[in-house]
């Protein structure tokens, strides 16, 4: 083994903030303090410039390591650059810890202009310690199942298969709200209130409603809510020219489940929605289904362990009978901590076990309530990663990890990401998992409730961000 | 018709075993909580009794994407390099009734007609088709609609669950030879034992909830541009997000994307071809920007191809095969039962 | 297509002698794009640069690259030899194969190795890069000074000495600020009033400066060098032409029981007052919260008495729009609300007081002619104590995590001025830690301690009890570790300083930041420390953080200076590398703005043309005057419609595809 690692040379990317880090390089030099030439720095104006993406393109594209050097805190050359950078990585490389990725290979490092010897120490330090840990291939075999790959099927992480659905929970009937959800809906369209309504239709098939727009009250009749009425209304009001076709300048009456009107306020806070045009009757919710081959299922994972039952937007609610079964224990970090407590290689192999199934069917972003990009990064040349289902490139293993990322802070945990994955990918346990973390770091937050609060990613708290360790992941 | 044999269901490692020393094995893995194709090794969970696997058996002949050339270039110096077609013999199990019609229509589109799909042949050359009969269709099952048997589905070599045995039946060459091969692994058996079983599911096929559709109302040539035209279309896709699910679980949907990667190191490219979905923005996006400006016109291209083009084109054979998965999987409840029934509604409205 | 054109220098032996010249230019050799490769001993030279700026001309070179010293010697130089041979100057990169390889490197193999792939990404980026201009903007000649304390009076007076026009914003009715509260100062123990009202007196007579009081900001709009400010000039009810401030009107005004703010209510006043006798300007104000003619209609009793007839009781709030090419916040400070700090019973007695309510005491023209006696009875004092750090240096929550910086020095001045006045009177003074650093501080208060007796205790006080006839108070003598039980005839508080109110809502209009105990932000620390991150606004006073008089003043005049620096300039070029939005990229989800320090970022509608299909939508727009190119709202937008111009997503991307 040693003596493998002894031809072994990593690749070491460093990105340098111009001002504190790449001067702190300089002055190594300068100074003549030797590191190991396995490290070669890329320049950027300030460490916030470091997009997460870049250092998985890193990773991806070969380097066994990649280290981002900036400021001190409280030194930024741009005032608060680098707090941003702090939260940014420590939720990220979390995040890659979670998916089972070494996170020794990735480090976050302070060093001000004045620091060569500590420059010098840390690029020795962190040349080591990559050149111990071998070749990196995780990022780029995330998802691709390998050859033999009996390994992956290892019992620890067996029993955190993609949550299960329970067919023995009570789902409260809601067929009184549905009562009272026509006679509104037919009430405002006659009185020209509102000029359509947004709600569930019939579908062919009692399993099968579908999200629809009702023009005229005589449409109401067709209108239905039960327990098959999963899909999340929100997007469908997003004010989103650039979709096409000719935007409704009227006023839309919309029936929002608690989880739904949560994303509501997620939109109303990132301006995509004009609620001026809207009236929003928040309903009560016994929680929804799975349906396969047209039966019931068995409750979804995200309705088994909902807690919210109020809603933080709403100009009416027609909610559940006071007595209808509410859930009081928030039980919804336990599959996130199962994975936690899983070793390493076991929650890789889980990761590599549930993204291999992805068939990039974009199901989790189109259906996602802040997956509002006009055109996703992954869909257009911005970030030189459009990647239409190219399996062989190593973008395609990021995407849920970007995507996880890009939603952090944003995503209120409606779960439907999960439930449209045709290959019952459980992509909703990533963005729990930075929730988790968020609310353990930063304090608890709740996307889509309160509009005023500022975000978890886009904010810092100066008093509290110090006391994470970022490269370990913990509070000291 | 030739020869049935039979092997107990509990001997089926060794087929598996038998069967993947000469070629690739592909056949229902419940993996991750997820039935899929996937390559079979000894610790696999098989799993023949899930009645529908997540992906299709398409995925095996036109993978999600595949390399066609590379172009290598050293100052002014440009060289091409070719892919070579794959040639690893490989046997697909388990095909259902309607993801074997799905392989025939794919057989039209790619191999029909001039020039062939290199690619696609190359893969379905080196493949033994190994179907599956259904013994329990299930509800979003409607491959009776389009006159298929999910008791005889047909392929190379057909294969039938009977009580606790599998009874196996070459179809054509190819598939004789493979029965052959496995021989001194079955037995001889009367292929009358499965005469029950083949009733039975008949019987359950034909009475699914939407075992019977009214494709035989207006899905023909004259009414094309009527029902391109129909109104209809401006509200059946108000619900779509516009997802790739129902186009990429669908074992017949076959449009792909040319793309070039570079290899990073700013000397060549690679270019590649991937699937492609008619519900996206990009889809077929040319310099001068998209012929189907809104969700309505994407949804309507797939349907009216499922319904419409491809029977115009191949004989009246439909796009679709009743698989059912856009049922389960559509993250909207739309799917294509809704839009049949529709559009002949219109139909009949029209002729009353 | 692109035409590179790379450069490798020796740097003498410095570069050559651990990277081989001959082994980075075969490596880039070959690379698409690449149309000369050539080496120099020293590319910095004068022959080095006309050997660039001739292959620019002869190549016509897009791309620039040169493999030398770190971009922060030379970046700038071999920018300006590419402008002159007609490449823009942007279009050049910089390999750092010295600071970064030769000089860290002893082997020469790994050494050129290295070199090739730093040379590697340098050529991928500069294939990307794109040309950039500086845009230009004009500059208004005039400053704005929110604040009338001493801050914002010698800041309005030294850029008004340099000849610009400044408008100075006082929220109260006169200039003068905390300054003109104070009774001495130290450490040298002068009048405040006798060294402020000249400045006071020089500001409002000035020609250049325009004194706007009674005044707040309302809204600003623009950017560094055009600032459009809406000043509210709230209605006086007094015109400021006619009043002659002679003061008939506050003499006859029948409302007398009006807490005085300027005393800190110490004092009552009229409905129609000044707050001081020097005020500036010397024209009343009529509170119309107490006035009985607001209130009631009838009265009128000023309007009567005034000969000038300067009482206008329908005046109205008058808005004020005028441009700027500056602006200083000179907010200052206000002291904590003591209501959390019950221990000190200052809401239960009389005999409790703050130091600036101490300060109005022993004024001439405070609440008890400046004699010192108890609030309570009006007795003289035989001891007073001091408690320092009341809310400063807090761990408990209640008041605030810094030290106000000034009150041991107020303190050791107040003890010292007691003692001088009358040596009979006990001086005790409880302290954390006695802070006077300052030219002459530590020798004032040692002088205090050692000379005039005044007890300095090292300790806390838990309580103080108001027994009517005294105090009492319990503490610890951190020092004996002894338990003290004290009786005392006054306590005064060194109550915790914070920016004034106005100071958060201000930041916000100006997109200045502050930080979380509400003082503005510098834009940097140590090197920028009167300048906010907002290009244009500058800090001066204790806004920025606690500090003394002369602290005071020494920011301000730098303020002043950077004022005039920048309004000396004919146009200001902008940094070019700036954020940058494609509007089709955009939807407007606003994620952008809340990390921008520089509030650069605003969103509006923009028609929007997708191969002839239009729409109307709402999108990001960075001002390119404000912006400074951190990057920091290109990584917050998930689609990659924000961008860093020449540190674009797709740069960087290319040089980490070059160097793995």
């Amino acid at each position: 083994m040693l003596d493998e690692n002894k031809t072994f040379e990593p690749l070491i990317v460093a990105f340098c903030c111009n001002w504190c880090s790449y001067a702190g390089a300089d002055l190594a030099g300068t100074s003549r303090l030797s590191y190991p030439p396995n490290v070669k720095i890329i320049k950027v104006p300030c460490s916030c410039r470091v997009d997460p993406i870049f250092v998985l393109r890193a990773f991806g594209k070969g380097a066994d390591g990649v280290i981002v050097c900036g400021c001190h805190p409280g030194d930024c050359h741009y005032s608060t650059g680098n707090y941003f950078t702090r939260r940014r990585f420590t939720l990220m490389f979390n995040l890659m810890d979670y998916l089972g990725i070494e996170r020794d290979r990735m480090r976050l490092e302070w060093v001000s202009a004045a620091e060569a010897t500590k420059f010098a120490r840390v690029m020795n330090e962190f040349t080591e310690t990559i050149t111990n840990l071998g070749p990196n291939r995780q990022i780029v075999d995330l998802r691709n199942l390998p050859e033999g790959y009996e390994d992956l099927e290892r019992e620890p992480h067996r029993e955190i298969l993609p949550p299960a659905t329970d067919k023995s929970r009570d789902i409260p009937s809601v067929a009184k709200i549905e009562e009272q959800m026509k006679l509104r809906a037919t009430k405002l369209l006659a009185d020209g209130v509102v000029d359509r309504v947004l709600a569930w239709k019939k579908g062919d098939h009692e399993t099968m409603p579908e999200p629809a727009f009702f023009d005229h009250p005589g449409q109401i009749e067709d209108l239905v809510y039960n327990k098959y009425c999963a899909p999340n209304l929100s997007k469908y009001l997003m004010n989103a020219p650039w979709l096409g076709g000719k935007l409704f300048d009227g006023s839309t009456l919309v029936f929002l489940k608690p989880c739904d009107s949560y994303s509501f306020n997620q939109l109303i806070k990132e301006n995509l929605v004009n609620t001026d045009k809207v009236h929003i009757i928040g309903i009560g919710c016994g929680g929804t289904v799975q349906v396969e081959e047209l039966e019931d299922a068995g409750m979804w994972e995200k309705c088994q362990v909902c807690t919210k039952v109020s809603h933080p937007v709403g100009d009416e609610i027609i909610d559940l009978s006071d007595d209808s079964p509410r859930l009081e224990k928030d039980a919804r970090f336990e599959l996130v901590e199962a994975i936690e407590a899983l070793e390493a290689p076991d929650r890789f192999a889980y990761w590599q076990s549930q993204l291999s199934k992805c068939i990039r069917c974009n199901a989790c972003r189109n259906t996602c309530p802040v997956c509002n990009c006009k055109r996703c990064v992954f869909s257009s040349d911005k970030m030189d990663m459009a990647s239409k289902v190219n399996a062989n490139e190593f973008e395609e293993q990021l995407f849920h990890i970007v995507r996880a990322y890009h939603v952090a802070g944003r995503c209120s945990d409606c779960g439907e990401c999960s439930r449209v994955c045709p290959q019952d990918i459980p992509v909703h346990l990533l963005n729990r998992k930075f929730i988790k973390d968020i609310n353990e770091f930063y304090g608890e937050y709740q996307a889509g409730e309160n509009i005023e609060a500022p975000e978890p990613l886009t904010s810092y708290d100066l008093n509290n961000d110090g006391q994470i360790d970022i490269n370990k992941g913990v509070r000291t | 018709m030739s020869k049935t044999y039979k092997i107990a269901l509990d001997k089926l490692p060794e087929l598996y075993a038998q069967t993947a020393e000469n070629r690739n094995l592909y056949l229902p893995i419940r993996r991750g909580g997820t039935l899929n194709f996937e390559a079979w090794h000894k610790d696999a969970a098989v799993d023949l009794y899930g009645l529908k696997t997540a992906n299709t058996p398409k995925d095996l002949f036109l993978p999600q994407s595949e390399d066609l050339y590379t172009i290598k270039m050293d100052g002014t110096n440009i060289e091409v390099f070719a892919r070579e077609f794959f040639d690893k013999p490989f046997a697909i199990f388990g095909i259902k009734a309607c993801d074997i019609e799905a392989i025939k229509v794919l057989d039209n589109i790619y191999l029909s007609k001039q020039p062939v799909d290199m690619f696609y042949k190359a893969r379905r050359d080196n493949a033994v088709l190994i179907s599956l009969a259904c013994n329990e269709p299930k509800n979003a099952c409607f491959c009776h609609a389009f006159g298929l048997d999910a008791g005889n589905p047909g392929g190379d070599v057909t294969t039938w669950i009977n009580g606790d045995n599998l009874y196996i039946q070459g179809q054509t060459d190819k598939g004789s030879a493979y029965v052959e091969e496995m021989s001194g692994l079955l037995e001889a058996a009367d292929f009358g034992d499965l005469s029950g079983l083949q009733a039975n599911i008949r019987e359950t096929a034909q009475n699914l909830p939407y075992a019977k559709l009214p494709l035989d109302k207006g899905f023909t040539s004259e009414d094309m541009m009527a029902m391109f035209n129909s109104e209809q279309w401006g509200s059946f896709h108000r619900a779509c997000i516009g997802c790739g699910t129902c186009t990429y679980s669908c074992p017949t949907c076959s449009c792909y994307d040319i793309k070039d990667h570079d290899g990073g190191d700013c000397k060549g490219v690679t270019r590649f071809r991937c699937w492609d979905s008619c519900m996206y923005p990009d889809f077929t996006l040319m310099a001068h920007g998209n012929n189907r400006l809104t969700q309505k016109e994407r949804f309507r291209q797939r349907f009216m191809h499922k319904l419409m083009y491809h029977p115009m084109n191949y004989e009246g054979q439909f796009g679709c095969v009743g698989c059912g998965r856009c049922i389960n999987k559509c993250p909207v409840s739309l799917n294509i039962v809704k839009i049949i029934k529709s559009l002949a509604e219109v139909k009949e409205d029209a002729n009353a | 297509m692109e035409r590179i054109g790379f450069f490798v220098c020796h740097c003498g032996s410095n570069i050559k002698a651990t990277v081989d010249p001959d082994v980075v230019l075969d490596g880039v050799r070959g690379i698409a794009g690449v149309v000369v490769a050539e080496q120099y001993p020293y590319m910095c030279a004068k022959t080095g640069q006309n050997m660039i700026a001739d292959a620019i001309r002869d190549n016509q070179l897009t791309g620039l690259v040169v493999a030398a010293c770190s971009p922060r010697m030379h970046e700038a130089t071999f920018r300006k030899v590419a402008e002159a041979a007609g490449l823009n100057p942007y279009m050049v990169e910089i390999a750092n194969i010295r600071e970064h390889v030769s000089w860290i490197h002893k082997d020469k193999e790994e050494g050129s190795q290295k070199a090739v792939a730093l040379a590697k990404a340098a050529i991928a980026k500069v294939k990307l890069n794109a040309p950039l201009f500086p845009e230009e903007n004009s500059v208004v000649k005039r400053a704005l000074v929110i604040g009338g304390g001493i801050a914002g009076i010698q800041a309005a007076l030294d850029i008004a000495e340099a000849g610009f026009e400044v408008d100075l914003v006082e929220a109260t009715p006169s200039i003068g600020g905390k300054m003109a509260q104070l009774d001495k100062t130290f450490p040298t123990l002068d009048c405040s009033a006798c060294i402020l009202t000249p400045k006071m007196v020089d500001a409002a007579s000035h020609d250049k400066i325009n004194i706007m009081t009674y005044a707040e900001v309302e809204k600003v709009e623009g950017f560094v060098g055009n600032f459009t400010v809406t000043v509210r000039k709230k209605a006086r009810s007094v015109c400021m032409e006619k009043c002659t401030g002679c003061g008939d009107c506050w003499n006859k005004c029948p409302v007398k029981n009006v807490p005085l703010e300027f005393d800190l209510g110490l004092q009552n006043r009229k409905a129609i007052y000044i707050p001081f006798a020097q005020a500036l300007p010397l024209v009343p104000v009529i509170d119309r919260e107490h006035c009985i003619m607001f209130k009631s209609g009838k009265c009128g009793l000023c309007k009567t008495v005034c000969q000038p007839g300067a009482i206008q009781f329908d005046e109205v709030d008058e808005l004020v729009e005028q441009k700027y090419g500056a602006v200083i916040t000179a907010t200052g400070f206000e002291t904590i609300n003591l209501d959390k700090f019950g221990e000190f019973a200052y809401n239960d007695s009389k005999d409790v007081i703050t130091s600036f309510e101490f300060e109005r005491i022993t004024h001439g023209a405070g609440p008890t002619g400046g004699e010192l006696v108890r609030l309570s009875d009006g007795r003289k004092p035989k001891s007073i104590t001091f408690i320092q750090c009341v809310g400063s240096r807090d761990v408990t929550g209640r008041g605030k995590p810094y030290c106000s910086k000034i009150c041991c020095m107020y303190t050791a001045k107040h003890a010292v001025l007691i003692k001088d006045k009358y040596p009979d009177i006990d001086v005790n003074v409880f302290y954390i830690d006695m802070r006077t650093p300052g030219k002459a501080y530590d020798e004032f208060y040692r002088r205090g301690a050692e000379e005039y007796g005044v007890k300095y205790i090292k300790g806390q006080v838990g309580k103080v009890v108001d027994k009517g006839t005294h105090l009492e108070l319990s503490a610890v003598d951190m020092l004996d570790n002894v338990q003290l039980d004290l009786k005392t005839d006054m306590v005064v508080l060194a109550t915790a300083i914070q920016p004034t109110a106005s100071a958060k809502p201000l930041a916000s209009k100006l997109s200045a930041s502050i930080d979380t105990n509400n003082f503005m932000t510098e834009a940097h620390v140590k090197l920028r420390p009167v300048e906010s991150p907002t290009a244009g606004v500058y800090l001066a006073g204790a806004g920025q953080g606690p500090k003394d008089i002369p602290e005071t003043v020494g920011q301000a005049g730098a303020a002043a200076a950077k004022v005039i620096g920048l309004l000396s300039k004919k146009v200001l070029l902008s940094n070019p590398c700036t954020a940058a939005v494609d509007p089709k990229a955009c939807n407007g989800c606003s994620l952008c703005s809340p990390v921008c320090p520089y509030g650069a970022i605003s969103y509006g509608p923009m028609e929007i043309n997708d191969h002839g299909f239009k729409t109307l939508e709402r999108v990001s727009h960075v001002n390119l005057a404000l912006c400074q190119g951190c990057g920091a709202c290109v990584v917050v937008c998930p689609s990659g419609a924000m961008d860093l111009q020449g540190f674009s997503n797709k740069q960087l991307l290319a040089e980490v595809d070059a160097l793995c």
